[in-house]
């Protein structure tokens, strides 16, 4: 239940085309994350670090989000990069490749694999599919909670410390683009990707 | 971890921090150079609780951020805005020790762990300084930096935690399952399927921080606006610390399956180093002409560990050592360059030979060409000994047929800048020039490593 929950969720993300869509799927899809990431043990360490992880994830990280794109007037429009039908046949694909990458021999016997991986590629999947930036900040926070699901489904025991250093870069990498996206307002206020081209790579 | 490895990690970032509210401007410059010096001597002190590639890589890192501090005291980087929250002079030295802080504390790890943190550390702590100047493509450069080395970082995580899976499959405690010496004592015992997919995940994610093509996208742009010192530490030291932890993956990889990264590493580096060498060709902005010499560096040092011999790994940390010092000491003369004639556009830097900071841009060029006595001369050499002595002769051919066309691309910058006759100009800072001819004579006495026998 809580997989497809989870699916869904990213389904709507690689898909919405407006931010408000983008945060809510993103909250969904993280709280979905969280509850297959549970803690097993009444460890009062693990519960703590597990409050924190999500208090910053589901509440801290998406109301900063939203401030800048109140405070700074974003427009809500994600400006995707492909038509519907291009993008419904893209989401499908990364779905589907989750599902497979799953069910590869290396991965047989990890709980949870299908669903980590259909993460992993959904989160890359949004940042593909779609030209604003903020759909790029979301989809790097995506990413950050499919990191969180494979820690506590593919290494229990090893991922307190690494999981919470990842929140945290996640965090601060998430303040540091937002700093970065206040100041590219001033010159791209629509903050489309394609006013990123003068420097070529 | 113990006190003085502690103190020596903490120290670049905590005297960033203790020099800033000094409110003499004079006084505030010379405290900072103080402790960058005290930083350097800590690492010094601290080398017997690090292994000896850990500590080779430490002194280099802490050697080349203390001279990069001496070089922004000097010349402190202009702004084009005025009104980026984070461009002012504080932020910019607290976030370079930062930045010292965090590669020191990837090299100094025994685990994956430790060198991910630092290595993630590394990008928060300059996205700032690559943005500094707060002008349009900096914050381009900022930007795509940032999401692109975010995105590989988290790839290593996911390979890590896959590692992390298997090492506790073999038997090994949880808290020790991301050390590589418990790893490599185990490897017999991990998952094989398991582990090499791990491990392909973790060499993706940090060569996509060492700027391998096809990760490399971010790096020539970030490079080339991030202020010059910033420049010489993201080109010279940065790279360096990811390509450090490619070494610790391969180590891993060897025990686990023998050669198992060989082809990939050949096509990372051979993609590097070819399509590097010819972008340098096209190149018009001098610091965006060394940012793809970067890559090229980068690749070769990829294709020395794909050789897969005691040999080819040495040269190969030879190579990213020499790399480090002489590409920073690049960077700088680019940075007394552009204060000196207020532009990077080699259309525009003539007769440069006439001038100090030419002449040492000169030299510099000539180090990263492979000229003796430079240590690059050196570090090539025994990577083209390592494959022939491995008879592996597709690493050979390109890494020669790239090296050749990178040559010819510097030779082509050197008679471009170098000739006519020099316009009237600035007086460039001593100081300034004395960091970068400091670093020059350390990249000359690189050579001798291959010759100093160890205890």
């Amino acid at each position: 239940m809580v997989e497809a929950v989870l699916i869904a969720a990213a389904a709507a993300l690689m898909l919405g085309s407006h931010l408000r869509t983008a945060l809510l799927a993103y909250v969904v899809f993280t709280a979905a994350t969280l509850w297959l990431a549970v803690p097993h043990s009444h460890d009062p360490r693990a519960w703590t670090e597990f409050s924190l992880i999500a208090a910053i994830k589901v509440v801290v990280v998406p109301a900063a989000i939203a401030f800048i794109a109140h405070r700074y007037d974003v427009p809500e429009y994600l400006t995707p990069s492909f038509g519907a039908a291009w993008r419904v046949l893209l989401a499908a694909a990364a779905v589907v490749a989750g599902h497979e990458a799953g069910r590869m021999t290396a991965f047989s016997n990890l709980t949870l694999a299908s669903a980590v991986f259909t993460a992993v590629f959904s989160s890359v999947a949004t940042v593909a599919l779609h030209r604003n930036l903020l759909a790029h900040v979301i989809g790097l926070l995506a990413l950050g909670s499919s990191i969180t699901l494979a820690g506590a489904a593919f290494a229990p025991g090893l991922s307190g410390g690494v999981e919470l250093a990842d929140t945290f870069d996640l965090v601060i990498a998430t303040f540091v683009a937002l700093a970065i996206l206040r100041a590219l307002v001033a010159y791209d206020p629509s903050l489309d990707v394609r006013s990123l081209r003068s420097l070529r790579g | 971890m113990t006190l003085r490895l502690a103190v020596a990690l903490a120290l670049p970032c905590a005297g960033a921090l203790l020099a800033t509210p000094l409110r003499s401007r004079e006084l505030r410059n010379t405290v900072r150079i103080g402790l960058a010096l005290a930083a350097l001597g800590a690492t010094a002190f601290a080398l017997p609780d690090l292994d000896r590639l850990s500590g080779v890589f430490a002194i280099v890192v802490s050697a080349v951020s203390l001279l990069a501090t001496v070089f922004s005291t000097s010349i402190f980087p202009s702004r084009e805005r005025l009104d980026s929250g984070w461009s002012n002079r504080p932020t910019y030295f607290v976030l370079l020790g930062a930045f010292w802080s965090s590669m020191l504390f990837a090299v100094a790890s025994t685990t994956f762990t430790g060198i991910w943190i630092g290595i993630s550390a590394t990008t928060l702590a300059t996205t700032f300084l690559v943005g500094f100047s707060g002008g349009k493509s900096a914050l381009e450069a900022a930007w795509k930096y940032l999401i692109l080395c975010s995105f590989g970082i988290a790839i290593a995580l996911l390979g890590m935690l896959l590692l992390g899976r298997a090492g506790m499959a073999a038997g090994i405690a949880p808290g020790a399952a991301l050390s590589w010496q418990a790893l490599a004592a185990h490897a017999a015992l991990l998952p094989p399927e398991l582990a090499r997919a791990a491990l392909l995940l973790m060499v993706v994610g940090f060569a996509t921080k060492a700027g391998l093509v096809p990760m490399h996208s971010w790096l020539p742009d970030a490079h080339s606006k991030a202020p010059a010192s910033i420049s010489a530490l993201l080109s010279g030291l940065l790279v360096s610390c990811s390509l450090y932890a490619i070494v610790r993956v391969q180590g891993v990889a060897d025990a686990v399956i023998p050669r198992l990264f060989d082809g990939t590493l050949l096509a990372l580096g051979g993609a590097s180093v070819t399509i590097a060498a010819l972008l340098m060709l096209t190149q018009r902005d001098l610091k965006r002409f060394l940012s793809y010499s970067t890559i090229e560096h980068s690749g070769l040092v990829a294709i020395a560990l794909s050789i897969g011999t005691p040999l080819g790994s040495f040269a190969a940390i030879f190579h990213a050592l020499n790399h480090a010092v002489t590409k920073a000491a690049a960077f700088l003369a680019s940075g007394a360059v552009q204060y000196e004639r207020g532009t990077t556009n080699i259309g525009a830097l003539r007769g440069l030979f006439a001038s100090g900071s030419g002449k040492m841009l000169l030299a510099a060029i000539a180090g990263l060409a492979g000229f003796p006595p430079f240590g690059i001369f050196f570090s090539e050499f025994l990577i083209v000994i390592a494959a022939v002595e491995a008879r592996d002769w597709t690493a050979l051919a390109i890494a020669g047929v790239g090296t050749v066309i990178a040559f010819a691309a510097l030779a082509r910058l050197a008679i471009e800048t170098q000739s006519s006759t020099p316009p009237p100009r600035p007086v460039v800072p001593r100081l300034a020039l004395g960091t970068a001819a400091t670093l020059l004579v350390a990249a000359v006495a690189g050579a001798l490593v291959p010759f100093v026998r160890l205890p």
